[in-house]
């Protein structure tokens, strides 16, 4: 691949961005760190007094009445739920003024302790314990010289998260820059840099950054939509609550799967560009108002707008692919596109749950609204202003529908492959992503950024796994087997998901279900092509239809999670969406093999 | 009955022009008008009486109390059951069991003529309303009858038990003369059976249908030899009251750990703990029953049969060190204690 | 156009400078809000041990069944706990909101709306921020489970918040040193980069003007070599500097300035 040189040296510039930011981070969390700690502590030790005072007065009253130390009962129930009760807390004892101690919970740090901040003497706290006679005992309290440290878990995992988006978005805008200096693009020759307008021809590099930022503006409302929705569905308690969480997204992709055929042609007409900055528009225009609504319906309404807006953009985005690909270029061509989109899929959770933690949902729709229409900018500048539409060989498949259709569906093969395995697939991936993992996660109680952080493993996990599980299913020449190895793998991520109660559950889960969805979704498409030659429909049609159909399932996603999870709780929804995907997984195996020994041999030896 | 109807006219008109006046006015308490409340007691006036007495001054009421006290002698109920149909207070009192069920009877007797049917009563210190038919049931009793019960459920009870000592057998003595210990001892064989701990009973044997105090030694003992590591009182005139005394020195002899429903014997004697009602609350949520009857003519019927939300534990710390047997911190924080 | 013959490295040095230095500036950012929240909860965690305990005593003696304005020696208990530190007032609100008990004696009997506890929050004490005054407070429940008011302890803030401007500012003294750390560690790092890649951007001089990039849109023919040589011509000085660049040490194949790329940027 020629265009590789410019990405070698994009990537290798990445990579110094990369380690910059590694390096540098490092160094300024260290000494934020020091500066944290220098203040932390004292409050800390504040604090460490006023449980000391609280089991003073206690144990004192029971001195009081005469209770001999050594025999009161529950001394070291009361530490414990002290020590329980105040992480930094990590020693609590009572001794004798001998140092014999009568009761304790917890360890006692090694002596002698010296953290950055503290001198051994500060980390523990003497109490005195006085009854009838005097000084009976000491209570003694260690701190945790490392809680600092170790409460920064979260805020190491979002400084990552923020060199991660760092990295992505550098690597986009260099990619650009890199393209539009060195003059990538040409024809006409000048030694400039490309100017937009100079030509037709045109550089699909420069799709790239728009769609990215656009694909950006949605992708930051991933972790909190399901929650927001929930928030509002008291504003119309006329809707049953599962509808009124679900029907959002459901919504969303509905319009967003039906757009696409009308936009097609929309786009043809205008013309790719004025369609994609229209579509930018639309879509700032439904965020803005999503951000600015209070009421359930007039949140779905603008959701549904901000869905025509991107059904039109994306498709526009693709026209934009075809028109200046021809078969064989044309899938690289898709992979730029693609890939911008799952790079936004990366940052996008993560940089909306930050931004939602600490400034709110409003402020993250208008964030979106703003990438918008910084795609539409970026596009308007970028692309030239003589793209009318393509040549005659754009996406005919909007044309002769319903032959194509009736021919597709009487094949047994197209309609196992669409029942019981594009739609479950979908089914699941819209379902568990953009609506179990954000409701499920809130109710176990994590913030907006650890929710974007989990969906970003999904397109990561895809990202990593799509490539080699292509590579794999065309080497191996085993299409089948990979579907319903996908299919029962998904039931095998999503068992963490169902099962496991702790913090790693939902990451391994997601991780694994990005895996398995790259698994199915690989060989889908060329199975589909091959029936589509089969049966004697146009491929660009028979893909069309294909798509079509998945984003109807995908539509569908919120609506059987959310049902399943009426039932019974978010857990169990999720196993129960592993066990349809297993089941027709299963299904598509045995419905799929009952073909003739010719068909075999032809999707053996294409 | 000329005064009567006269006075019947009086409040009636007052009431009336009361109201008026009230509707007019906003705010605050009572209309001016005197109640009447019969009280029909069992043991003198205590802290309850004294807690009911203050709330309804607190809300404004002006009350004209008459007063009878049986003293535990039942052959004066009926005379003062004539003395209540004579005079038909605007409500009546009745504490205890034996004293209530004089009063209002079996809700489902036939023959209702010997008892006060057709004015509210109210009825605290009673330990089982529904078991000893005073009322069909608690969340709305349906009848003339509502009232305050002083005992913590059982189910709080063998909680506070087994937070003092975690123990695998609890001995009880009653009187099977007094229907409210039996009540409360198939109360306490159900709950234990629940939480898997064993449960020696040790009924007081009987002379002439009634228990004999000389026996009191013997029995505890029999309960300490049979293997109890605690011992289970409950709201027993018989040993807890009249006998209180003997049976918490004794009890301390056998260095047997005593615990109490009522919290008489462990504050005056040598029990070692209880946990009860404050007798002063007790009063005071009789007397919020009382203002829903006379002031927002609510009928008892519409009144659920309750009792105190949060109850107190009562330790006696004198007790503790003889036996050497202290509480733990948590309870101990909790705790009121005497006998330092 | 950033100008010049190192357009391009200007360019990206500038591109990676903004971008390190934005997410060092976010992250440090983030680690501040988070070091804020932190900060209050401990501070919380602290003062909530305070408004339990007057809790505590406080239902202790209504659950003797006495009512709230009954309770005499709460003025006590309510002194002897504000003696805590940042503790302003701490105070014992009625269910409407009358201010029944309070350590700042002139505050007795006033009104105090805003402090009205709803039903059916969440365990722990309700918490309110308002300007530089924390806020806890705790429900009553009498004897008979009713609620019959609110204990609320009310802190100033002042030394959290000089604490925070500390901190701030100590940030804000790192931070320079580390931006312009990154600003010029980015630009070596790019030259250096670029100039390492340099056999990869000879690659791309040489299919630049080439075909296969799925870009190019198919009917246009690829641009022949030799009008690519009519360029350089004008802007003598670049070739110079772009031949002067592309004579490696290396193999011979590499070798040929007049190999050169005639729209390369250098």
């Amino acid at each position: 691949m020629i265009r590789d040189p410019i990405r070698t040296l994009v990537f290798r510039l990445t990579a110094v961005t990369l380690a910059l930011l590694l390096i540098l981070s490092l160094l300024a969390s260290w000494l934020a760190l020091h500066q944290f700690e220098r203040v932390l502590f004292p409050e800390l030790r504040l604090k460490a007094q006023g449980v000391a005072e609280v089991l003073t007065r206690q144990i004192d009253r029971a001195l009081g009445y005469g209770v001999p130390l050594a025999e009161l009962p529950g001394l070291s129930a009361a530490l414990a739920t002290e020590v329980a009760a105040h992480p930094d807390i990590v020693y609590i004892g009572v001794e004798t003024p001998d140092h014999r101690i009568l009761a304790a919970q917890g360890q006692r740090p090694a002596m002698p302790r010296r953290s950055a901040v503290a001198a051994p003497d500060d980390l523990e706290i003497l109490a005195p314990l006085t009854g009838q006679h005097g000084l009976e005992a000491w209570l003694r309290l260690s701190l945790d010289p490392d809680w600092v440290a170790k409460a920064s878990t979260d805020l190491i995992l979002e400084v990552a998260s923020v060199i991660l988006i760092s990295v992505l978005v550098a690597f986009e805008v260099l990619l650009l820059v890199a393209h539009l200096s060195l003059g990538r693009v040409r024809a006409t020759g000048t030694p400039r840099a490309y100017r937009p307008g100079s030509g037709s021809p045109f550089n699909l590099v420069f799709l790239r950054l728009p769609v990215f930022l656009f694909c950006l503006s949605e992708e930051v409302t991933r972790p909190f939509i399901p929650t927001h929705a929930q928030a509002l569905a008291p504003t119309a308690p006329w809707l049953p609550h599962d509808l009124a969480v679900s029907l959002p997204i459901t919504l969303f992709m509905l319009i967003w799967a039906l757009s696409q055929p009308l936009g097609a042609r929309l786009s043809g007409r205008i013309g790719r560009r004025r369609a994609f900055i229209l579509a930018a528009l639309l879509s700032a225009l439904g965020l803005t108002l999503t951000a600015l609504t209070d009421h359930l319906l007039a949140f779905m309404a603008w959701r549904c707008l901000t869905a025509l807006g991107y059904g039109l953009a994306l498709i526009t985005a693709q026209g934009m692919v075809v028109d200046h690909t021809k078969g064989h270029n044309r899938a690289s061509g898709m992979a730029l596109f693609i890939g911008a989109l799952l790079a936004a899929g990366v940052c996008g959770p993560v940089a909306g749950g930050i931004i939602t933690d600490e400034a709110g949902a409003t402020t993250t729709l208008l964030v979106g609204a703003v990438l918008a229409l910084m795609a539409a900018a970026t596009l308007g500048l970028l692309l030239p202003k003589g793209e009318r539409h393509g040549p005659p060989g754009t996406p005919a498949w909007h044309r002769d529908l319903s032959p194509a259709i009736v021919k597709l569906a009487r094949n047994q093969r197209f309609t196992a492959l669409m029942a019981f395995s594009a739609i479950p697939a979908k089914v699941a991936a819209t379902g568990i992503l953009f609506c179990l993992i954000p409701l499920l996660l809130t109710e176990s109680g994590a913030d907006k950024a650890e929710i974007g952080r989990v969906q970003m493993l999904y397109f990561l996990f895809f990202i990593i796994a799509s490539p080699l599980a292509a590579n794999l299913s065309d080497r191996w020449q085993i299409r089948r087997g990979f579907i319903v190895g996908g299919g029962l793998a998904t039931l095998a991520a999503l068992i963490p998901l169902a099962l496991v109660d702790q913090a790693w559950g939902p990451y391994l889960a997601i991780a694994l279900f990005g895996a398995a969805q790259a698994l199915i979704s690989a060989p889908q498409l060329s199975l589909v092509t091959q029936i589509a030659t089969r049966v004697r429909v146009a491929e660009i049609t028979a893909i069309g239809w294909y798509r079509l159909l998945e984003r109807l399932g995908g539509a569908l996603g919120p609506l059987v999670v959310i049902g399943l999870a009426a039932s019974g709780s978010y857990h169990e929804a999720a196993l129960g969406i592993g066990l349809v995907c297993a089941g027709s997984a299963l299904l598509f195996w045995l419905l799929y093999r009952r073909a003739s020994p010719a068909l075999h041999a032809l999707e053996t030896h294409p | 009955m000329t005064v009567l109807s006269r006075r019947r006219w009086l409040q009636w008109g007052t009431a009336t022009g009361a109201s008026l006046l009230a509707a007019g006015v906003r705010a605050n308490p009572a209309p001016p008008r005197r109640f009447r409340i019969f009280m029909v007691l069992g043991r003198g006036e205590g802290t309850n009486e004294q807690g009911f007495k203050d709330y309804l001054a607190r809300r404004g009421l002006e009350i004209d109390y008459i007063v009878r006290d049986t003293g535990g002698d039942a052959s004066l109920l009926p005379g003062i059951i004539q003395e209540i149909k004579e005079l038909r207070p605007d409500l009546v009192y009745t504490w205890g069991t034996p004293q209530t069920r004089a009063v209002v009877g079996p809700w489902d007797d036939p023959e209702p003529g010997p008892y006060v049917r057709d004015l509210p009563v109210l009825f605290t210190y009673v330990a089982a309303p529904r078991d000893a038919k005073i009322v069909p049931n608690l969340e709305r009793p349906g009848g003339n009858v509502t009232g305050t019960i002083h005992i913590a459920p059982v189910a709080a009870q063998v909680n506070a038990i087994l937070a003092y000592r975690p123990i695998r057998r609890l001995a009880a003595v009653f009187n099977p003369a007094e229907r409210n210990s039996l009540l409360m001892i198939e109360e306490m064989r159900r709950e234990c059976a629940r939480r898997d701990l064993e449960l020696i009973e040790a009924p007081a044997p009987l002379t002439d249908g009634k228990p004999d105090p000389l026996d009191i030694p013997h029995l505890i003992a029999r309960c300490r030899e049979l293997g109890g590591e605690m011992l289970y009182l409950g709201p027993d005139t018989f040993f807890t009251t009249t006998h209180r005394h003997q049976v918490a020195a004794v009890a301390l002899a056998e260095r047997l750990p005593s615990f109490s429903a009522t919290e008489l014997i462990v504050r005056t004697d040598r029990a070692l703990f209880a946990l009860s009602s404050s007798p002063y609350g007790i009063g005071r949520l009789t007397g919020v029953k009382a203002v829903q009857i006379l002031l927002e003519g609510q009928s008892p019927g519409e009144i659920p049969v309750e009792t105190l939300r949060r109850f107190s534990v009562l330790i006696n710390m004198a007790t503790a060190k003889e036996l050497s047997c202290y509480p733990p911190l948590s309870l101990l924080n909790l705790a009121e204690v005497v006998g330092v | 156009m950033i100008g010049g013959r190192h357009a391009l490295a200007w360019q990206v040095s500038g591109i990676i400078a903004l971008t390190v230095a934005t997410a060092i500036a976010s992250a440090l950012i983030l680690a501040f809000l988070k070091f804020n929240q932190r900060l209050l909860d401990i501070t919380s965690d602290r003062l909530a041990l305070v408004v339990e305990e007057v809790r505590r005593q406080t239902e202790t003696g209504l659950a003797l069944g006495l009512e709230l304005a009954e309770l005499e020696d709460l003025s006590g208990v309510l002194q002897r706990a504000s003696r805590a530190r940042d503790v302003e007032r701490i105070e014992i609100w009625n269910g409407q909101g009358r201010i029944l008990f309070s350590t700042q004696s002139d505050r007795v009997g006033g009104h105090d709306a805003t402090t009205a506890l709803g039903p059916g929050y969440g365990p722990g004490p309700r918490r309110r921020l308002q300007g530089n005054k924390l806020q806890l407070s705790l429900p009553l429940t009498d004897g008979l489970g009713r609620m019959v008011g609110t204990v609320g302890v009310t802190a100033c803030l002042g030394n959290l918040q000089r604490s925070l401007a500390s901190v701030r500012h100590g940030l804000l003294m790192m931070a320079t040193p580390v931006v312009s750390i990154a600003l010029v560690l980015s630009l070596v790092a790019v030259i250096l980069t670029l100039w390492l890649s340099r056999r990869v951007r000879s690659q791309i001089a040489r299919h630049d003007g080439g075909d296969e990039a799925p870009a190019l849109p198919p009917r246009t023919p690829p641009p022949a070599p030799s009008q690519a040589m009519n360029q350089p011509l004008a802007q003598p000085g670049r070739l110079r500097v772009v031949i002067t660049r592309e004579s490696p040490p290396g193999p011979p194949a590499n070798r040929g300035p007049t190999a050169v790329p005639p729209r390369w940027r250098g």
